[in-house]
């Protein structure tokens, strides 16, 4: 068994704002081994982008974090590290870069536009590592090449407005793994590319995790990307984790009735004339959560009442299947 | 439907019929240091405007105390040693100057002679706001008060100081007001054209920041007959602060123009036909209605501080107007620095009036971005 | 079968970029040589990646982008007229048969106009109404007709979310009651969930309105669910317009046949890796010569890099641009 790259159990996450405290992340837990990708997928307000940033501790000032969450990450040298309980920013030091590395939806964010992109990739490996000026210069053009992008010296040298949407984001690619991170984050990283750019981009992805044998959360709202590059998928609902289990089990056999609405609601290629079923209503905004149940506002196979009033606990259907939805709660209790 | 679900819907029902206007000051209320800001600002206003009625004397050398030259403050009390009593109370003073003293003035507080606080005083006859009369909010049954003590002719500085912030004020509206009214047209005209109409007006706008001010002054000063009175000169420089001023509200006023004639709602207007005075009418200028009151309130310190400043040092108004940077003016010397320490009291009212604009304006700036609203 | 309601022929538009002492001005052929029939009553989708001309060409149409060569015929009900050389008094009255839905739903709404007030605009601006009961009916019939809460019209865009914005979009350029919508990126700001309901809107109000569609979007398998025809289109020009299934079931041109295996299925054990593209999209400032894809094709030959391919007859009322589409089927 894969050794286990972070583990996330509880984890819970509220913003301090004018109208009060805005839950973003509710008791969301999961695992990443290694050589593993798992996929987030969310729409707006569904927290994944503020889930992946807590792994990094890179949330705003104004976010609190729940006492009971845990956000373990294991170390190369030593036990794991509680990333929530480090206290000073110092202490992200060695994680950020090092252990974890982020890729963003708009790489225009990563790279300072003053600075050329190979002065930016060696000051990252020089503060991570121990490479001398020379070395990480060699390794960061050899990783350029790597990332498919042609006359690496040479672009080495170039500011990144010199380089084509696509380009920029391999170039992210590769200062975030010339560090080898053993995990990496990756937040809607081929959003805003052209699509045959994006499947490049993705076939790129693939090969570096076979390569390198490192983790990656995959983080985005398009659930073409996550068949054809998770292994394992995690679908989120406003700030609650609804469904997780492998991309093929969750695919075919959705156990969440928002996953079967996300489903329903996708044009397909291969069912042209096929009705597009939407999800009923509208996402509730961050000051109006339900109770109990978050999706009970939309879902079309509510049980009751109940659904109001209770939290549903995340219940496994098949080995490494699970969701929260009280039918498979009540299902479970009958055949007892 | 529970008690607090009707009032938190209605709540939410208020919010969602708020106009822009209603939601700016729902947000500029929730803002602390502007609210106090504008708390303060509308008392020095206040005190502006009513200063001859608020204040006890004429602040002109009409209402002199010549026995109370280069005086300290004299702050009212309730007891003394004597006894309590029911009514605030100052003491007489008597003064000599001596050869022992160096011919300075030796002041003498008589503890006995006890001067009670009175209100609604006649006193100088002062017109305010077009009215005649002679009331004061406040004066002594005998001699006068001086709460902030006097300068070296007299002259009560408590009084001035009020007339000062109306001065002050003053100026600094009409400054902004004639900026203003330059800066929308040229400013308009540039942001809304656009081109080559834009290219040419911006080369006259730099132009014209380019100017600077302080020799403009002086030439300015050199010009000016003696011959005028305070009240020409007053408007005079008025004027000249706001030709100065424009070329930076012009600017914003471009900017907001240029941003507000791409926004996708009024191409929206266009592509339905709509022609220019339409959209200028509703949308450009109500959208930039908010961003330029934040303007305003912005620019109006400048020109008080431009106003101070060049009446410090001698360039814009004089004696007998009164206004701050007048005030300012006699506080040049060691010996006022040394001795009459009281002089500088304007200049804490000075402070507090430019941050209350800064505050306000701020808080205003920060509450009026509708586009905070996304998602 | 009637004449198509609007013909695009050979229709171009250029941006000069700079100036330059010598010679010609670079310029950017954002549009070049692009024609096609849009027939009445259809969903036409027009799908292309960054740099395509999509956006250009559903702007030219409505005449919000000034045309640099070609002829735009629109057939109304009374005649044919060429929108490239109309008048201002003429295209006054364009403006009311054709309207255009924007993408984003939260710049496109004013956002210190109430909700009735934004609907209301079109019919004060045009004419149509003459009292305020008859803006009101007008305004009420048609955001029932878009599902939204008619309690909701005096509320403020910011009350509303992403999806209910758009509506209110919809709404506005509906109400004039036109013939012809361009809808350029109708859905791409809105979430999954959302999207689906905004593709069942138009079309229920295709079909109650009898309207015409182009539907501008970079998304194929959006565009393939709700479209008649599809025609896909590269740095400026059109290289296939197909009928919808012709397009997806068997695609002619090989930029359409990596563009359709480039789109992530939804089925993890589909390997369509066969298709990938090289290279990244030239700058439509900087044109390769001959057909404009040469340069990512996997299949390009010497004929490719001098010869620009016209749109032919590819068969089951498909037209398509590419020297060897014929041998690249087999």
């Amino acid at each position: 068994m894969a050794e286990r790259l972070i583990s996330v159990s509880d984890l819970t996450v509220r913003f301090r704002t004018d109208e009060g405290l805005v839950t973003a992340v509710d008791d969301v837990s999961f695992d990443i081994r290694e050589g593993e990708i798992l996929g987030l997928v969310g729409e707006s307000g569904s927290g994944k982008s503020v889930t992946a940033k807590a792994l990094m501790r890179l949330n705003a000032d104004n976010a609190v974090y729940d006492p009971q969450s845990r956000v373990m990450l294991s170390m190369p040298d030593g036990g794991p590290l509680d990333v929530l309980a480090l206290r000073r920013a110092r202490d992200m030091l060695p994680v950020r870069g090092g252990a974890i590395s982020m890729i963003f939806q708009e790489p225009m964010a990563s790279f300072a536009p003053a600075l050329t992109v190979g002065h930016q990739m060696v000051e990252q490996l020089m503060l991570h590592t121990s490479m001398s000026r020379k070395a990480a210069r060699a390794l960061s053009i050899e990783m350029l090449d790597r990332v498919g992008i042609s006359e690496p010296a040479r672009r080495f040298e170039q500011y990144t407005f010199e380089f084509s949407g696509g380009m920029r984001q391999r170039a992210m690619i590769a200062m975030a793994l010339s560090t080898r991170p053993r995990l990496l984050i990756a937040d809607e990283p081929t959003t805003a590319l052209d699509v045959t750019i994006q499947a490049q981009v993705l076939d790129l992805m693939k090969d570096l995790v076979r390569e390198f044998g490192m983790g990656i959360l995959f983080i985005t709202h398009d659930l073409g990307v996550i068949a054809q590059t998770a292994d394992r998928v995690a679908v989120m609902y406003l700030g609650r984790l609804v469904e997780m289990g492998g991309v093929r089990q969750v695919l075919r056999n959705p156990l969440h009735p928002y996953t079967r609405g996300l489903l329903g609601a996708l044009p397909r290629l291969d069912a042209l004339d096929a009705p597009l079923t939407p999800v009923p209503g509208d996402i509730p905004g961050p000051l109006e959560r339900p109770s109990g149940c978050v999706f009970h506002t939309r879902c079309t196979e509510k049980i009751g009442p109940v659904c109001a009033a209770e939290v549903p606990a995340h219940v496994m259907a098949a080995p490494g299947h699970g969701a929260r939805c009280l039918r498979l709660d009540r299902a479970r209790e009958a055949a007892r | 439907m529970t008690q607090t679900d009707a009032v938190e819907t209605r709540r939410k029902e208020a919010y969602f019929t708020a106009s822009q206007g209603q939601l700016i000051w729902a947000r500029f209320r929730r803002n602390r240091s502007a609210m106090i800001g504008g708390a303060v600002l509308i008392l020095l206003v206040f005190m502006g405007l009513f200063a001859p009625f608020l204040s006890p004397y004429d602040p002109t050398v009409a209402g002199r105390n010549p026995d109370y030259t280069n005086g300290a403050p004299q702050i009212p009390r309730f007891c003394d040693d004597q006894g309590c009593s029911a009514r605030p109370f100052i003491y007489g003073v008597t003064r000599e100057r001596s050869i022992e003293t160096n011919f300075r003035w030796v002041t003498e507080i008589d503890t006995d002679d006890r001067r009670y606080l009175q209100v609604f005083v006649e006193g100088d006859s002062y017109r305010m706001l077009g009215i005649r009369g002679d009331i004061h909010l406040f004066g002594v049954d005998e001699g006068k008060i001086h709460l902030f003590g006097t300068d070296a002719a007299g002259k009560d500085i408590f009084s001035r100081t009020l007339h000062a912030i109306n001065t002050s004020l003053a100026v600094g509206t009409l400054g902004v007001l004639i900026s203003f009214v330059m800066a929308l047209v040229i400013g308009g005209i540039a942001g809304y054209f656009g081109g080559v109409i834009d290219g040419v007006v911006q080369m006259i706008t730099d132009a014209v920041r380019t100017v600077p001010a302080i020799p403009l002054f002086m030439a300015m000063a050199a010009f000016v007959p003696d011959t005028w009175s305070a009240e020409t000169r007053f408007f005079f420089i008025s004027i000249i602060l706001g030709l100065i001023g424009w070329p930076t509200l012009a600017r914003r006023v471009r900017t907001h123009l240029l941003v507000e004639r791409n926004q996708e709602y009024v191409l929206a207007a266009r592509l339905a036909g709509a022609r220019p005075g339409h959209v200028i009418r509703r949308h450009l200028l109500p959208s930039f209605t908010s961003y330029i009151i934040v303007d305003l309130v912005i620019s109006f310190p400048y020109m008080v501080l431009s106003e101070t400043a060049l009446s410090f040092i001698g360039l814009g108004l004089k004696d007998p107007v009164n206004s701050l940077g007048v005030m300012l003016q006699n506080t040049t010397s060691a010996d006022v620095l040394l001795n009459y320490q009281w002089y500088f009291i304007p200049v804490l009212f000075f402070m507090a009036l430019v941050m209350a604009f800064v505050f306000v304006g701020d808080g205003l700036r920060d509450a009026a971005d509708p586009y905070g609203e996304r998602g | 079968m009637s004449a198509p309601l609007v013909s695009v022929e050979n229709l171009s538009v250029h941006y000069p970029l700079g100036r330059s002492l010598l010679g010609r001005a670079p310029v950017l052929k954002a549009l070049n040589r692009v024609s096609l029939d849009i027939p009445r009553g259809a969903f036409f989708g027009l799908v292309g990646e960054s740099g395509s001309g999509k956006t250009t060409l559903g702007r030219a149409i409505l005449r919000a982008t000034p045309i640099t060569e070609g002829r735009i015929v629109f057939r109304d009900g009374a005649g044919e007229i060429d929108l490239a050389e109309m008048g201002r008094a003429r295209l006054r009255a364009y403006r009311r048969e054709a309207q255009l839905i924007f993408q984003d739903p939260y710049a496109a709404l004013n956002p210190r106009m109430t909700v009735r007030d934004i609907i209301a605009e079109p019919l004060g601006i045009m004419g149509l109404t003459r009292t305020r009961d008859e803006t009101d009916a007008r305004v009420r019939e048609i955001a029932a007709m878009c599902r939204l809460n008619l309690e909701h019209l005096r509320r403020f865009p910011h009350a509303f979310s992403g999806g209910q914005r758009q509506r209110i979009s919809i709404a506005r350029t509906l109400v004039c009651r036109p013939h012809f919508i361009v809808a350029d990126e109708a859905v791409a700001a809105l979430d999954v969930s959302i999207q689906a309901d905004i593709l069942n809107l138009l079309k229920s109000l295709q079909k109650d309105m009898g309207l015409t569609f182009l539907f501008i979007s970079h998304d194929l398998s959006v565009v393939a669910h709700v479209s008649d025809y599809v025609a896909v289109m590269y740095l400026g020009t059109l290289v296939e317009i197909a009928p919808k299934h012709a397009l997806f079931r068997k695609p002619r041109h090989p930029y359409t046949k990596a563009l359709l295996s480039a789109i992530p299925s939804l089925d993890p054990d589909d390997d369509r890796k066969a298709q990938r593209l090289s290279g990244e999209i030239p700058s439509p400032a900087n044109p390769p010569p001959g057909c404009l894809f040469h340069t990512r094709c996997p299949h390009a030959t010497a004929r490719c890099r001098s010869e620009i391919p016209e749109l032919g007859d590819g068969g089951d009322g498909v037209r398509v641009a590419c020297h060897h589409w014929k041998e690249l089927s087999t």
